[in-house]
């Protein structure tokens, strides 16, 4: 399973979902449904959120144990 | 194939569609009022038709307010899903139709169960069904971000 921290990131920033929307170009629900692992996306979407959170993409997702 | 490029029409193209249907159903309905002399019932039904299919296939092939990879995903999913579906029914068909042929019309559910197959196979359900799912999708999701902001 894909585990993220953008819900964490988000919080540092104090940006709301649809702020993080609108800047890497995608709708409320794509962010709302990744935060609740109810979405794996695409590569460039994980690359985008790694550039505007301006951290590795290894520290914004992560794979769990249960492999 | 390039499966970057969306061959999706622009969002406003699904306004059309929904316009042209209630366009179709008004004209259904003075059709049948009027009662114009020269058509027969087939030519009127089919006249409020062809609206309504070319309607349905416009809300069926535009893009969402907001487009993006997740509503891409939920739409190949319920592509996918209907599909299934109607693969399943067709075969079903197919299997009551050996089934009336070798043994006879009320041995395996008899009219009820041909209406509910022959219902099964029509390509609008799927059209109308996909368009209530992809909505309804859209709407639960947007209720749980409602609920979460709260």
């Amino acid at each position: 399973m894909l585990n993220n921290n953008i819900r964490v990131e988000r919080a540092i920033r104090r940006i709301s979902q649809q702020e993080l929307a609108d800047a890497i170009g995608v709708s409320r629900q794509t962010i709302f449904s990744i935060e609740n692992n109810k979405y794996i996306l695409s590569t460039e979407l994980a690359l985008k959120l790694s550039a505007y959170f301006n951290k590795p993409v290894n520290d914004l997702f992560w794979l769990s144990d249960d492999l | 194939m390039d499966l970057n490029k969306s061959f999706l029409l622009p969002h406003k193209w699904q306004i059309v569609g929904g316009w042209l249907i209630i366009a179709a159903i008004i004209l259904a309905v003075v059709l049948i009022m009027c009662d114009i002399n020269g058509y027969n019932g087939n030519v009127r039904a089919l006249m409020a038709w062809v609206p309504v299919y070319i309607g349905l296939m416009l809300i069926c092939l535009s893009k969402e307010k907001n487009d993006d990879e997740y509503i891409r995903c939920l739409r190949s999913r319920l592509v996918g899903i209907f599909v299934a579906i109607a693969f399943a029914f067709e075969i079903l068909d197919l299997i009551f139709k050996i089934c009336f042929i070798n043994y006879g019309w009320t041995s395996f559910g008899g009219t009820v169960t041909r209406i509910i197959l022959y219902f099964f196979s029509y390509p609008l359900l799927y059209a109308i069904a996909y368009i209530i799912c992809l909505k309804l999708n859209l709407w639960i999701i947007n209720r749980k971000m409602k609920k979460n902001a709260e």
